[in-house]
């Protein structure tokens, strides 16, 4: 069914003027919105829809509209390249889903640039606080290679469902290939008793935060 | 719960996969659904048999799930009878498979 970008981006600021601290939203272009908030400075949102979030995409974006302080990619369960990260970082806008937005608008940042999503800060201060680890390479938003002392490369695949279902685990080798672990990053999270046995008969265990830790001592 | 364009959009893409798709039972969840203000996604449970139906029914939403923000969950009748996922969540029946379940008649009261 053909639907207009700006369609999407109505939808996006339509939700984001729900929140608290939010003054209003107003769609500047059909991939903008500017974000007016009670206590701090406005900003702008460019929204766009795409499986894939790549330099392709956000470069020509974010010349375009060069006053952006923020990059929403819509689809939930799409992912962003290491291109698409560092042409976000080299135009110095935070990116991120709606959730990452919402979350940066809640953390009350006077300069919604420096936001940075909680899952992956958490995840690489613990690598590079670990004596194994020797460098970490992010090769999608959900991916890391871990290079370690003495030990192999473990490839690595951050989940943060509630309950991890089988079909999760087929989703995120179907779209990231290959990797050694899922990392559960939600503290109250569990995989189903299916999820278990699908990934281990693939050879990938699946591990909570402390469990990981102690995985990275081990070949 | 929310009546917009992607609601609709949602609704038809559910009831238009139900011919070709594998049989799966449909629901809402979260905020969205619950009308609880501003929304980050949109959370749709899928209910299957087959854990080998996921895919196929993945694919019917992949269209949807690329222009909205929808968090798409699909588990087995097994794996949800063990997370009681639907009660748990408080799921609102989706689709019209869902609203024929939803409208059978129910026991009387003791």
């Amino acid at each position: 069914m053909p639907r207009s970008s700006e369609e999407t981006t109505v939808w996006v600021a339509g939700n984001i003027a729900q929140m608290k601290g939010v003054a209003g939203t107003h769609v500047t272009s059909p991939n903008t919105f500017r974000v007016i908030r009670n206590e701090f400075p406005p900003f702008e949102v460019a929204v766009f829809s795409a499986s894939e979030a790549t330099a392709a995409i956000l470069d020509p974006l974010l010349t375009v509209y060069p006053h952006v302080a923020f990059a929403v990619n819509v689809p939930k369960d799409s992912r962003w390249t290491k291109s698409g990260i560092s042409s976000a970082r080299e135009h110095g806008v935070a990116f991120g889903g709606i959730g990452e937005l919402m979350s940066a608008i809640s953390h009350k940042l006077e300069d919604v640039r420096e936001y940075k999503k909680k899952e992956n800060e958490f995840v690489e201060r613990g690598l590079r606080q670990h004596d194994r680890v020797t460098y970490v390479e992010q090769e999608f938003d959900r991916v890391y290679q871990i290079y370690r002392s003495g030990l192999k490369t473990l490839r690595i695949v951050l989940l943060n469902e509630y309950e991890l279902t089988a079909e999760h685990v087929r989703t995120a080798l179907e779209k990231y290939g290959w990797f050694d672990i899922v990392l559960m990053t939600n503290p109250n999270g569990s995989p189903t008793s299916i999820a278990e046995q699908v990934a281990r008969g693939m050879g990938i265990q699946i591990l909570m935060w402390r469990q990981f830790l102690g995985r990275l001592n081990s070949e | 719960m929310r009546s917009d364009t992607a609601y609709t959009e949602i609704i038809n893409a559910i009831e238009d996969g139900a011919s070709f798709s594998p049989r799966a039972d449909w629901y809402g969840f979260g905020s969205y659904f619950n009308g609880q203000g501003a929304s980050s996604d949109i959370d749709l449970l899928a209910v299957c048999c087959a854990d080998a139906d996921g895919g196929l029914i993945r694919s019917q939403m992949a269209s949807i799930c690329e222009h909205w923000p929808v968090h798409l969950i699909i588990m087995t009748e097994q794996e949800e009878s063990e997370t009681d996922f639907i009660r748990s969540q408080g799921c609102i029946p989706l689709g019209s498979q869902s609203q024929d379940r939803a409208g059978e008649p129910k026991p009387p009261a003791e």
